[in-house]
């Protein structure tokens, strides 16, 4: 079985497995493929976690970050624990690494209000490619014992003559435990994932490093505000519309089989 | 020398036969494919088992370990199989080794887990108690118009069975209804089951919803409940209808609590995850934001 096949089976299974037990899943799915097993913790959606560097600096802890078993700190840095032969970013990518840091505070702050950001960077052939994170919790909230939304941006940003070209894929992945009288512990977790291009010339005398902060900050605040918008109709939803297709409230089977008898859509009974 | 030739024969005809009885998984691999089967949601379980072989050499859907793990699947879920003019809810409850007991009609069923049909019948003689029986045959009228009034009946289905006898009894009742749409990404799975004794009525909830189109979300929603009850079994039409109404009171409880929690997320739960907007109700200037932060930042 060819190693790309036995990746999708991985991650056809995968995305039938509770979210919220997903680091016990893909650890068993990797012990099964040992050889691919590095290629498919990186494609994995998992809820960020954070770290602390010896500045006192908490950082998030992801693939983007990772080597080995060591975490590079983008205040200092520095990989935690000490690592030899690291991968980092060149000089240049660093300086850009360290002004999206402070730009994604901000947006961090304009529409998270709290919660934790970070940006990663890494040189690619032609351009680099970058992840900008974010983890907040929910606390404090009615009938919530645990609820967490982790941001995963990653922006491959390529040169092609004058032009570049911006490819973004946002993982938004949230996991909420609640409990409440009438309803028992109610669990809702996992995580939706939206793609964006977008190519274009950059104009000549303008400052190259602010116009990719500019361009990746905006893509990901449009993306971000999209699956926002659509956490009420797929997550909320589509689980809610499925139980209440299973099990209806007194009445309301006659009710609907009435509209679709006047709808004329007996046909809907057949499938 | 011929008895030499012949036992070392057999010895080898052993040996090669043990070859063969040697299952395809090791104790790791089979401990991960157990957990993989187990966790996930029903309707869902030959696609994972397709993709497994896949993952690991020589192995087919039909190896015995593996046919022994959806078994246990499909009697966890509550899966509902039909076949020889039958139509049963098999569980925990009435699986015996190789085949399942349908306590009402007094037969014993042969099922295939892949296919979720019944195979084969076979009559079996059960113990009895009249009383119980009397309990259990109007139970049976009452849940099968409670279902159709209430559940969907897309893959529904309930079980009546009682064990002891009419001075020790407790009578298990199982509801469920699956709500499969594989083709457009997803599933439900509704299962309530009940305990009944002469003085409480026990219930659990598992519910689960799946959708995975853009990824994969899962709602898992567990309870449990209990409630006092005064059965006599003097008049089982009386207290078929009473055990019945009880389950129809919590259900609907259980069903409003769950629309008012499914109410409460928009303003609570994602409000306090991330705005829609900033306080200033407009997107962000960029431009203008990334000068201001990083600008004039010396490097």
């Amino acid at each position: 079985m060819e190693s790309k096949e036995k990746i999708l089976a991985s991650l056809n299974i995968l995305k039938r497995l509770p979210p919220t037990q997903m680091q016990k899943n893909v650890s068993a799915i990797a012990n099964l493929i040992p050889d691919q097993a590095e290629e498919l913790y990186q494609r994995i959606d998992k809820p960020l976690s954070l770290k602390t560097d010896d500045q006192g600096q908490a950082f998030i802890q992801s693939e983007f970050n990772r080597d080995g078993d060591s975490y590079r700190s983008p205040n200092d840095n520095r990989y935690y624990p000490e690592l030899q032969d690291a991968l980092f970013p060149s000089e240049q990518l660093r300086k850009l690494e360290i002004k999206a840091n402070i730009v994604f505070a901000e947006y961090l702050k304009l529409y998270y209000e709290g919660g934790h950001s970070n940006c990663y960077f890494w040189d690619q052939d032609n351009g680099f490619a970058s992840a900008w994170l974010v983890r907040k919790d929910v606390t404090g909230a009615k009938n919530v014992k645990e609820g967490s939304w982790s941001s995963i941006n990653v922006i491959d940003v390529r040169r092609e003559d004058k032009k570049w070209k911006y490819k973004l894929t946002t993982s938004v992945v949230l996991d909420m435990k609640l409990e409440e009288k009438f309803v028992g512990s109610f669990d809702l977790a996992g995580s939706l994932v939206k793609t964006k291009e977008e190519t274009v010339i950059i104009p000549d005398k303008v400052d190259i490093d602010l116009f990719h902060l500019e361009k990746i900050g905006s893509l990901i605040e449009e993306q971000e505000s999209q699956i926002r918008s659509n956490l009420d109709t797929l997550y909320v939803g589509k689980t809610k519309d499925v139980v209440f297709a299973t099990r209806y409230f007194q009445g309301e089977k006659q009710y609907q089989q009435q509209r679709q008898a006047l709808a004329g859509e007996f046909k809907q009974k057949y499938n | 020398m011929d008895q030499e030739q012949q036992e070392q024969e057999q010895q080898e005809v052993q040996q090669q036969e043990e070859v063969q009885n040697q299952p395809t998984l090791n104790q790791k691999q089979f401990k991960i494919v157990k957990y993989v089967i187990a966790n996930t949601p029903f309707g869902q379980a030959n696609l994972v088992i397709k993709d497994l072989c896949k993952l690991i050499n020589g192995l087919n859907p039909d190896d015995p370990q593996v046919l022994s793990e959806l078994k246990e699947h499909n009697e966890e879920h509550l899966a509902v199989v039909k076949g020889q003019g039958l139509k049963v809810v098999i569980s925990t409850l009435n699986s015996n080794e190789d085949f399942y007991v349908d306590q009402k009609n007094s037969k014993t069923l042969k099922v295939n887990h892949e296919q979720l049909t019944i195979v084969s019948v076979d009559d079996v003689e059960l113990p009895k108690d009249p009383q119980l029986d009397a309990l259990r045959d109007e139970l049976d009228k009452q849940l099968d118009l409670y279902l159709k009034n209430n559940f969907n009946e897309q893959l529904s289905g309930f079980y009546v069975l009682y064990q002891g006898d009419a001075s020790d009894f407790t009578i298990y009742v199982g509801i469920t209804a699956k709500n499969l749409q594989l083709n457009n990404y997803y599933v439900g799975d509704w299962i309530s089951k009940w305990e009944i004794t002469n003085k409480d009525i026990k219930g659990k909830y598992q519910i689960q919803a799946h959708y995975y189109e853009e990824g994969n979300i899962q709602l898992l929603n567990k309870h449990d409940v209990v409630k006092p009850i005064q059965l006599k079994l003097q008049d089982p039409k009386k207290e078929a209808q009473s055990i019945v109404e009880i389950i129809d009171a919590l259900e609907t409880e259980h069903l409003k609590g769950l629309e008012q929690i499914y109410g409460q997320f928009n303003n609570i739960f994602f409000k306090a995850m991330r705005r829609q907007l900033p306080v200033t109700q407009s997107k962000i200037d960029w431009s203008t934001n990334v000068a201001k932060l990083v600008g004039n930042l010396k490097l």
